[in-house]
């Protein structure tokens, strides 16, 4: 366990929220979007996070039991939430049913934006890790001097 | 404070007492050889520091390398990851002052060496 695996296990971090913040985009972006290529309404996409270890030689996952206890974070599939939309009466709209409603998308922009927020602040959090840890490495570095 | 022979660390309990003795650095049950990331050669087999400094050297140029391909991949667009560009540089960086610092250790051995007096 040096320096650079814990660097690495910041960099899944880092991973998971650029691609939490990429799903939350998607979904501001798609607030109002009745037509999709399944057909129905957008529904609000999120990121299933899961722990792995980060063990890659024989070495490492053979000699170090400190390995299996640390884990590096993934995200594993994205999942579309299926409950359904709030429905608005508008009988001119061309995907409007035959009682004139439009289902919208399952979106909660306030949802959405208290999720950047985490994501963006998580990174933050990785960032600092990483910066800790190389100010670590070069005050070890200090010790001969 | 530690009566005679082995130096006690202070403020353990009795049973986790950490002792000072050569070969390696023993604390608590682990066994540290002399220096940590180099592979663990058989009892008997030493390596002189000339093998250890080439293997280390060449860690230094492969993360060099590494950054470098990182660099080169993120501005031509093959790459999207910004922060394992970052990181790639940095671990070239740390790894280029641990370097830069054996190296200063071994030329002031060197000089000190040369200054005594016959």
């Amino acid at each position: 366990m040096d320096f650079f695996s814990a660097m690495r296990i910041a960099s899944t971090g880092l991973s998971v929220q650029r691609t939490r913040m990429n799903i939350t985009t998607s979904n501001l972006a798609n607030v109002e979007t009745t037509r999709t290529a399944e057909g129905g309404a957008y529904q609000r996409r999120s990121a299933v996070v899961a722990a792995v270890p980060l063990s890659e030689t024989f070495e490492e996952v053979f000699g170090d039991e400190l390995h299996d206890k640390t884990h590096g974070a993934e995200v594993v599939t994205v999942t579309a939430d299926d409950t359904p939309g709030r429905l608005v009466y508008d009988p001119s709209h061309p995907d409007a049913n035959g009682d004139g409603y439009v289902e919208m998308p399952n979106v909660n922009p306030i949802t959405e934006m208290v999720d950047m927020l985490t994501a963006s602040r998580t990174y933050e959090a990785n960032v600092t890790a990483i910066k800790a840890l190389k100010g670590m490495a070069n005050n070890a570095l200090e010790i001969g001097e | 404070m530690a009566g005679p022979g082995p130096i006690n660390v202070v403020g353990l309990p009795p049973q986790t007492q950490t002792t000072l003795e050569r070969p390696g650095v023993r604390i608590g049950e682990t066994t540290y050889g002399p220096m940590q990331g180099t592979p663990r050669s058989a009892p008997g087999v030493q390596k002189n520091f000339a093998t250890f400094l080439e293997a280390q050297l060449r860690d230094v140029n492969t993360a060099h390398k590494e950054a470098d391909a990182a660099v080169s991949a993120m501005a031509t667009g093959r790459s999207h990851n910004l922060h394992e560009m970052m990181i790639a540089l940095d671990r070239a960086d740390v790894s280029l002052r641990l370097a830069t610092k054996v190296r200063n250790k071994v030329v002031e051995a060197y000089q000190e060496i040369m200054r005594m007096q016959i």
